[in-house]
């Protein structure tokens, strides 16, 4: 099992569009946990006690958005970030990190910080 | 929202807090939505929404037509005197605007009791009311949102009881640009301004609910949300609220007026009307059933 957490610098969504990203990303094979939320103080503690890993949290505030995904395997894990972005910034195709920098989300401050993953 | 060049765009629907403001309130367009575009205001920090008739009305909000394109991001914006300067264009605020603290009027236990059994409630607020039980982060959030909007009605029904940690365990948790501890925050403040009015919570406990949500630290949460609070604590809230919770027992409201008025409250924004409702529905319940703290 994996744990990656990305960050998204400035980005606002509205829960319900959040919650029905996580879910989609949830869809996806060797994807066991996605969820949104925006880096607030109560929201990192949450994703510390889910054992996301806390010192990827560290440089993030309540105005950037965290997704934290738990799969199977690192692939899943690439797989399920992308797709986050592709969703997120509506233009399929769009990288995290190593594929080059994406552009910056509509209405955020650019491009996603991959905070790395974790395995047990 | 912005193509005003030739002539002045007209809004009827804006805060009413907004008409005294004679001193120029300036500020800057930070960011744009879909719905809604923020102004921040340049010297106290605060923020103007400028939102379309589909989002809303809030606190320091104004409601431009959906045909003005939205102001662009960094646009400059004064207000002075009903009249607003916005990226160099006037958009004139006409009439008394919109109330956003709650009417005043008389209540009685056996019409709170007869609302409350009208109000269908979404399954986002069921939720909450009852917790989650999986392993997964959003599970653990319910629980946490449950347990915590829980731990606020124990203490604030509490003569003396401290709000300051109950307040704190909810600000800032949970998805969305207005997380869901804060929306469960602002929807019991509604419903406590609401019935301290009514003499059924002491005054006093309302204050300290104000003071709390008041105090909260700058950084804790998102700004849309820290502005909603900040206004909730002055006894202003989303209009769609403030309409709902003023009717909670009132004598002259019938049922299926309070379930409307829940109906289009729970549809405001993602889940946050929603999760309002929760908010306002967990005090109201208990005053159905004990006394509130008024006679411990």
């Amino acid at each position: 099992m994996i744990e990656r957490i990305e960050v998204h610098e400035g980005r606002y969504h509205d829960s319900a569009f959040l919650m029905r990203l996580g879910r989609q990303l949830e869809g996806a094979a060797g994807v066991q946990e996605a969820v949104l939320l925006m880096a607030t103080e109560m929201n990192r503690d949450l994703l510390r006690q889910a054992g996301f890993p806390a010192d990827a949290l560290a440089d993030a505030g309540p105005m950037d958005l965290v997704v934290a995904i738990r799969a199977d395997d690192a692939a899943a894990a690439d797989g399920a970030a992308t797709r986050a972005l592709e969703l997120l910034t509506g233009e399929p195709g769009a990288r995290v990190a190593a594929g080059g920098a994406p552009p910056p989300p509509r209405g955020g401050r650019g491009p996603p910080r991959d905070r790395g993953g974790r395995a047990p | 929202m912005g193509d005003t060049r030739h002539r002045p765009v007209t809004a009827r629907r804006f805060d009413a807090a907004l008409v005294p403001a004679t001193a120029p309130w300036r500020g800057q367009v930070e960011r744009v939505y879909p719905t809604a575009a923020l102004v921040r205001g340049r010297n106290d920090g605060h923020l103007v929404t400028l939102v379309t008739p589909a989002a809303g009305l809030v606190p320091w909000g104004i409601e431009i037509p959906t045909s003005h394109h939205p102001p662009p991001e960094g646009a400059s914006f004064v207000l002075r005197r009903r009249v607003a300067h916005l990226a160099g264009n006037r958009l004139l605020l006409l009439g008394d605007g919109v109330e956003l603290g709650l009417t005043r009027g008389p209540g009685t236990r056996r019409a709170l009791r007869g609302h409350l059994t009208a109000v269908k409630i979404p399954a986002r607020a069921k939720e909450i009311l009852e917790g989650g039980s999986g392993t997964k982060v959003a599970d653990l959030m319910l629980r946490r949102a449950s347990n915590g909007l829980h731990g606020l009605l124990r203490a604030f029904v509490l003569p003396g009881g401290t709000l300051d940690a109950p307040v704190r365990d909810l600000n800032g948790l949970g998805p969305g640009s207005t997380p869901t501890g804060d929306d469960l925050l602002v929807g019991f403040a509604a419903a406590a301004s609401r019935f301290a009015h009514l003499d059924w919570v002491p005054r006093t406990r309302w204050r300290a609910l104000a003071r709390c949500l008041e105090a909260l630290a700058p950084d804790s949460t998102t700004d849309v949300a820290r502005e909603m609070i900040h206004h909730s604590s002055r006894g202003a809230f989303p209009e769609a609220l403030a309409r709902f919770a003023e009717l909670l027992g009132a004598k002259r409201a019938r049922p299926v007026r309070v379930r409307g008025a829940a109906r289009a409250l729970a549809a405001t924004g993602g889940t946050s009307g929603a999760e309002m409702l929760a908010g306002a529905l967990a005090l109201a319940r208990e005053l159905t059933t004990s006394d509130g703290g008024r006679r411990r």
